[in-house]
């Protein structure tokens, strides 16, 4: 029995526009490339139960094409089911201008979209950026911070309704940053607000993440496991102007085992505080999204279970 | 005519390998200096409305992109004319990326009209400062969205068109005053469908509203690309060529996402410009016999594999030329 399973965000194939694309010619003849094998749900589904993973996370930008393919996310969850995925676990969505207080209330109607999109799939966790990118918004000011956690903890109490969570995934790029993250957390309602671990973006803002984990193991209930070769980067790198997408084409995030992370450390942590769930891993900015899966895969079995499972 | 190259080549909406990329500044550097090695000095961009989460893009599609990816709108300016564009000939904007970002906003339909005014002529003043000539305008959204926002209500659908219109002719004078034309464009899943084509055009000014076939969208739409010319050519100073081999026998035109047909025979709605099945020889003799001397923008939307579509659409007018 295992107390830990794998969920995969699908963010890595970029947006999925279709259910089920059966007409390979269409896609292939005179233009001769693999097209064809990445535009549907239905072969990406297959792909993630083949390479053994139970569960996927969704993006809330996913969410009208899925209805409009599917009917429903009822439908898109019983069709996950038939292809081997057991449960949609996640949703990211982002709190954009939240340390403003006048943009909470259109927050709040975009945040119920998600919550009543991820509760009707049987999900689990609504993974939520604190606010926007640091250029052009950050530093936050005490009261913008404020603003920022208050706007969480609502959205935190909306998500209970429907019996979900909600955590806070931070991004190394985020308004809310390594001078004031943790004093975010501690703003947060522990009773509505977890916190989502992603352990590249978390690294690459300068935090050491096994003494994060250390200290706050009970808040961090949620995971988003990625490697990356850039911790602590320097803050005109984590501050500029759309830094998620590196001017130059380089690389931030990798599969686990590809950067310096330390994730067997990690998972003696886990094991440490017997820590039971989904653990999401999320590969955004691959080149690759099958060769990744499947590299993920195997760290998973050759490094991490023998750790924890 | 001038030939023009349209960034709507490439789909920042789609999956597989690398679709993440296109989110980075790289990717569309490197597209420019494809661009302009594939023979044309002026772009066409699809723009969406201002936000904070789509100006961290790498892409150039929004001002605020523009202005955070290369310092500022005249800085995009020099960017491109040191990697051989000249201009930016056209923007477009569309009711449906309107409509997008209000669903992310979480703001109300009532408020369409003016935030896409205020889109309009954000848009239109940067294409002011990069040289450019054409606002082009898909005035509606889709109709599937549509219809979930407004209900399945014809007189509804109908106001909506009418208002469309006049938000269009107040765009129309606001770019003249710039010197900019506004053309309208069809897009087959919008309110601009078969003979709605030209009642929309009966509604708007026509001292400052222009038209613009996008010969892809006329075929799909179950129009004519040839009646059309002859029908508004004297409001026809740009021309899209666009190709597909898609025919819509689903009315897949009234879903949610119409550009990915989940049903029917067919699901692919465009190919690379001379693969589908758009009569391109027909439509140029047309021009011509209109004596038109405009502008041509090449578009092969959404393109599989985007640098063979460059290289594609310069080998397509070469031979359509001969």
């Amino acid at each position: 029995m295992r107390n830990i399973n794998y969920t995969y965000m699908t963010n890595l194939w970029g947006n999925i526009n279709y259910k089920q694309v059966t007409n390979f010619d269409e896609w292939f003849m005179g233009d001769f490339n693999t097209s064809y094998y990445y535009q549907d749900w239905d072969k990406i589904l297959r792909y993630y139960a083949g390479a053994g993973f139970k569960g996927i996370e969704l993006m809330i930008f996913s969410v009208p094409s899925i209805i409009n393919a599917f009917g429903s996310m009822k439908n898109f969850k019983e069709y996950a089911k038939e292809r081997g995925i057991e449960r949609i676990t996640g949703m990211f969505s982002h709190h954009v201008g939240s340390e403003d207080r006048r943009n909470h209330e259109a927050i709040y109607a975009f945040e119920q979209k998600a919550i009543d999109a991820l509760a009707e799939c049987d999900g689990i966790n609504l993974i939520v950026q604190p606010a926007g990118q640091y250029y052009g918004a950050g530093p936050l000011t005490e009261e913008g911070l404020k603003n920022a956690a208050e706007c969480m903890n609502t959205v935190g109490r909306m998500a209970a309704e429907k019996g979900l969570c909600v955590s806070i995934h931070n991004e190394f790029w985020c308004a809310v940053n390594l001078y004031d993250h943790e004093r975010f957390l501690e703003m947060t309602d522990p009773q509505y607000v977890y916190y989502c671990l992603d352990t590249a973006q978390v690294a690459i803002m300068g935090v050491d993440i096994l003494k994060f984990y250390e200290t706050y193991h009970d808040r961090i209930q949620y995971f988003h496991v990625k490697d990356t070769t850039c911790p602590a980067a320097p803050d005109e790198k984590r501050f500029g102007p759309g830094a998620e997408f590196d001017p130059t084409g380089a690389r931030w995030f990798w599969e686990p085992g590809g950067g310096n992370v330390d994730f067997p450390a990690l998972w003696r942590l886990m094991k440490k505080y017997q820590h039971k769930g989904w653990i999401g891993i999320e590969s955004d900015g691959t080149p690759d999204p099958l060769a990744t899966i499947l590299l993920t895969k195997n760290y998973i079995d050759t490094v991490l279970d023998p750790i924890y499972q | 005519m001038k030939t023009v190259i349209s960034f709507n080549t490439i789909n920042r909406s789609t999956s597989g390998p690398g679709a993440f990329m296109r989110a980075a500044k790289w990717y569309w550097d490197e597209v420019t200096d494809m661009a302009a090695a594939a023979g044309f000095d002026s772009i066409a961009l699809s723009m969406v409305p201002d936000t904070p989460n789509d100006a961290r893009n790498g892409a150039p599609v929004c001002t605020g992109a523009l202005n955070s990816q290369y310092g500022s709108v005249p800085q995009y300016r020099d960017f491109l004319k040191e990697h051989g564009i000249s201009s930016v000939s056209s923007m477009m904007i569309s009711g449906q990326s309107m409509m997008d970002t209000m669903f992310e906003n979480g703001t109300s339909m009532n408020e369409f009209f003016q935030l896409f005014y205020d889109y309009a002529k954000d848009v239109c003043e940067a294409l002011k400062t990069l040289g450019g000539t054409f606002l082009i305008v898909s005035p509606t959204p889709a109709i599937g969205p549509l219809i979930q926002a407004t209900g399945a209500d014809d007189r509804k659908l109908e106001q909506f068109f009418r208002e469309a219109a006049d938000c269009v002719n107040q765009i129309g004078r606001m770019s003249s005053d710039t010197g900019i034309r506004t053309c309208v464009k069809n897009d087959f899943w919008t309110l601009l469908r078969g003979r709605n084509i030209q009642n929309f055009m009966e509604l708007t000014d026509r001292d400052n509203v222009y038209f613009v076939p996008d010969t892809a969208q006329i075929q799909i739409a179950e129009a004519d690309c040839c009646a059309l010319i002859d029908a508004l050519t004297d409001r026809i100073s740009c021309v899209i060529f666009s190709d597909t081999r898609y025919v819509d026998t689903t009315d897949n035109y009234r879903s949610i996402s119409p550009e990915y047909p989940q049903s029917g025979p067919m699901q692919r709605c465009y190919h690379d410009v001379g693969y589908g099945s758009v009569d391109f020889s027909r439509i140029y003799t047309r021009l011509q016999q209109h004596h038109f001397d405009g502008t041509v923008i090449l578009e092969s939307r959404y393109s599989l594999d985007v640098p063979r579509a460059i290289l594609r659409m310069r080998t397509f007018w070469n031979r359509l030329n001969k």
